[in-house]
């Protein structure tokens, strides 16, 4: 309680932090790891997008790169066939995946756990299959190349062009995590929560949890759309591997291991993903090993995620400074749970 | 007469071609403790379930203060005014004892979707919270997540949570299941000082709790009424003795006390 107000008041200064360091990194950095920090900007609000559903309302959607996808190919198309300016383009964008997600959502959310996960999966392949072999349109496996990157005109010839749209992708990224924030922490956020929890006691307190979870899934899908229309431009590219479910499989491992349902959990689990991705590789091809390790260790020892770490280890400093000098007696095992008082139930947690 | 708060017709539900309830007919008046009694599997609970909305009726109508709720969804019956408690506390498990008070304040400002202000700014809902939480001595444990109290607490948790709107007709379903002997008399004391102008309909297995406590009482056996009448009426039924209640206040009963 006391540790985490104490958080809660440091908050506004480390978010601050935060951006001072992410607004001098064009200055800090070279060009190639610049480029890697504005990849993780987009994954991030990938993952954070994934998590309004997987971690938030309890969907565990496996197929999250649809909406990434549609974000893409919207903005390739788009810029490719019409030439249409950036912001344009990016809006568009993220009105195509709610669109999708309104469409979806009726069929998928008839469904839960690993129905839900099937399911959106398989949609995601369907989704995959049609710009496969739409080819006069799509690409097909060639993708859309040559999308033009778009630039900042206020910082054109004062930053590099690397610099420049990592300031853009920083903007867009900077603004949708603060939506996201906003509706996390609404009374809406906390509705998900309880369907998460048990959705039957929710709708028992009058909640539509229906309507709920299809509003969550729509706004996941804007974000997630979002975000796959920046990688496009950042990618300069847009194909059919920004679709694939293995992207949706990686954006879950993202927000598991920072932890689903907690705000900045994706963020860290992005960072990690990414890291390993590209630092790690270049020492060996094997890194997906090293990931997979990494993900079986968090999950057993840190079920919540990384994000919990300090947690963690203060709850088993406390617990170690408890029990080693003088083992404190603990409550008869023949006690049921309503025979404790309620001063050991808030000394154990 | 008043509008009954709580009407059944010829309610029945069939689950796999399996009758669970049949041809179930009762009338609530306004501000009635209700209890529903009968062994186990008699479709108490099932009889809960249909008329807060989380089963649909197979066949029937369900009034609830004069409107035909038949087919509405369980969470538009909550706008009636009818609320319902479960066996195993309905309480969120990973919140906390605040949240859960919150969510369930909260539920009236959701419109239409509930974004909209941050929760921890909205003093008003803070403030409400806070009362509640000190009206039902849930203070003291505010901030600790339900899954770590003990069974009596998260009932209570659930109760708070359930009175924060307000219910006009309030289905318990075995409330006093779980709560140690010791909390039973207390817990008694509080269904009794329930407002008056709330209609409460009780399942419920502890003959103590039953009778210290209900206007009516309606026996279901084997899925129909088997009989209704005063609480004296009921104990001196010799159906009722015959199918239930003498086994169950020579055994429950002493066995409890």
């Amino acid at each position: 309680m006391n540790a985490k107000s104490i958080s809660a008041q440091w908050r506004p200064a480390a978010i601050l932090g935060l951006l001072v360091l992410l607004l001098i990194a064009p200055f800090v950095l070279p060009t190639y790891p610049l480029s890697v920090l504005t990849e993780i900007l987009i994954f991030t609000l990938f993952a954070m997008s994934l998590n309004i559903v997987l971690g938030y309302a309890g969907l565990p959607s496996l197929g999250h790169s649809a909406f990434f996808g549609t974000g893409g190919y919207a903005v390739g198309l788009l810029a490719k066939y019409f030439g249409t300016p950036a912001p344009l383009a990016l809006l568009i964008a993220v009105v195509a995946g709610i669109v999708l997600a309104l469409i979806t959502g009726p069929f998928v959310l008839r469904t839960h756990g690993a129905y839900f996960l099937i399911l959106t999966l398989s949609l995601t392949q369907v989704l995959f299959g049609i710009v496969w072999l739409w080819r006069r349109v799509t690409g097909g496996d060639d993708g859309l190349p040559g999308i033009p990157t778009p630039k900042l005109p206020f910082l054109l010839g004062r930053v590099s062009d690397t610099a420049n749209f990592y300031y853009l992708t920083l903007i867009v990224v900077g603004i949708a995590i603060a939506t996201i924030a906003w509706v996390v922490r609404s009374p809406f956020g906390l509705a998900l929560v309880g369907i998460r929890e048990n959705e039957r006691y929710l709708e028992g307190l009058g909640y539509p949890t229906w309507t709920l979870k299809y509003v969550a899934y729509a706004l996941a899908g804007g974000y997630g759309a979002l975000a796959g229309g920046l990688f496009a431009y950042f990618k300069g590219f847009v194909g059919p591997g920004q679709i694939s479910w293995l992207l949706a499989g990686e954006g879950m491992v993202m927000v598991i291991l920072g932890g689903a349902g907690t705000f900045w959990g994706p963020a860290i689990g992005t960072i990690l993903v990414l890291l390993l991705r590209y630092e790690v590789s270049a020492f060996t091809q094997r890194w997906v090993m090293i990931l997979g390790i990494v993900f079986i260790l968090t999950v057993l020892l840190l079920p919540q995620g990384i994000v919990r770490l300090p947690n963690r280890i203060r709850e088993l400093r406390a617990q170690l400074q408890r029990e080693a000098p003088l083992p404190r007696p603990r409550a008869p095992a023949h006690q049921t749970p309503s025979e404790r008082t309620v001063e050991q139930v808030i000394e154990r947690s | 007469m008043a509008v009954p708060a709580l009407q059944l017709d010829h309610v029945s539900k069939i689950i796999g071609g399996l009758t669970i309830l049949e041809g179930i007919s009762l009338t609530v008046q306004p501000g009635e403790r209700r209890a529903i009694i009968g062994p186990n599997g008699a479709g108490k609970t099932t009889l809960l379930n249909v008329i807060a909305g989380f089963l649909p009726a197979t066949r029937g109508r369900v009034h609830v203060f004069g409107r035909d709720v038949t087919k509405l969804p369980a969470h538009r019956r909550v706008d009636v005014g009818l609320l319902k408690t479960n066996q195993q506390p309905a309480v969120f498990h990973e919140l906390t004892t605040r949240q859960n008070i919150l969510i369930a304040l909260l539920r009236g400002r959701h419109s239409p979707l509930g974004l909209g202000g941050l929760v921890e700014r909205d003093r008003e809902i803070q403030r409400r919270a806070e009362q509640v939480l000190e009206e039902w001595g849930l203070l003291d444990v505010s901030d600790v997540e339900v899954r770590h109290l003990p069974h009596g607490y998260q009932r209570r948790v659930e109760l708070a949570a359930r009175f924060a709107l307000r219910p006009k007709l309030l289905l318990l379903d075995e409330p006093a299941a779980g709560l140690a002997v010791d909390e039973i008399p207390a817990f008694i004391e509080r269904l009794t000082q329930l407002p008056r102008d709330m209609t409460v309909v009780l399942v419920e297995h502890s003959m103590r709790v039953v009778f210290s406590f209900a206007d009516r009482i309606t026996v279901l056996h084997h899925g129909a009424v088997l009989a209704d009448g005063t609480p004296e009426e009921i104990q001196q039924n010799e159906d009722v003795q015959a199918a239930y209640l003498a086994g169950a206040m020579r055994g429950r009963d002493a066995g409890a006390a």
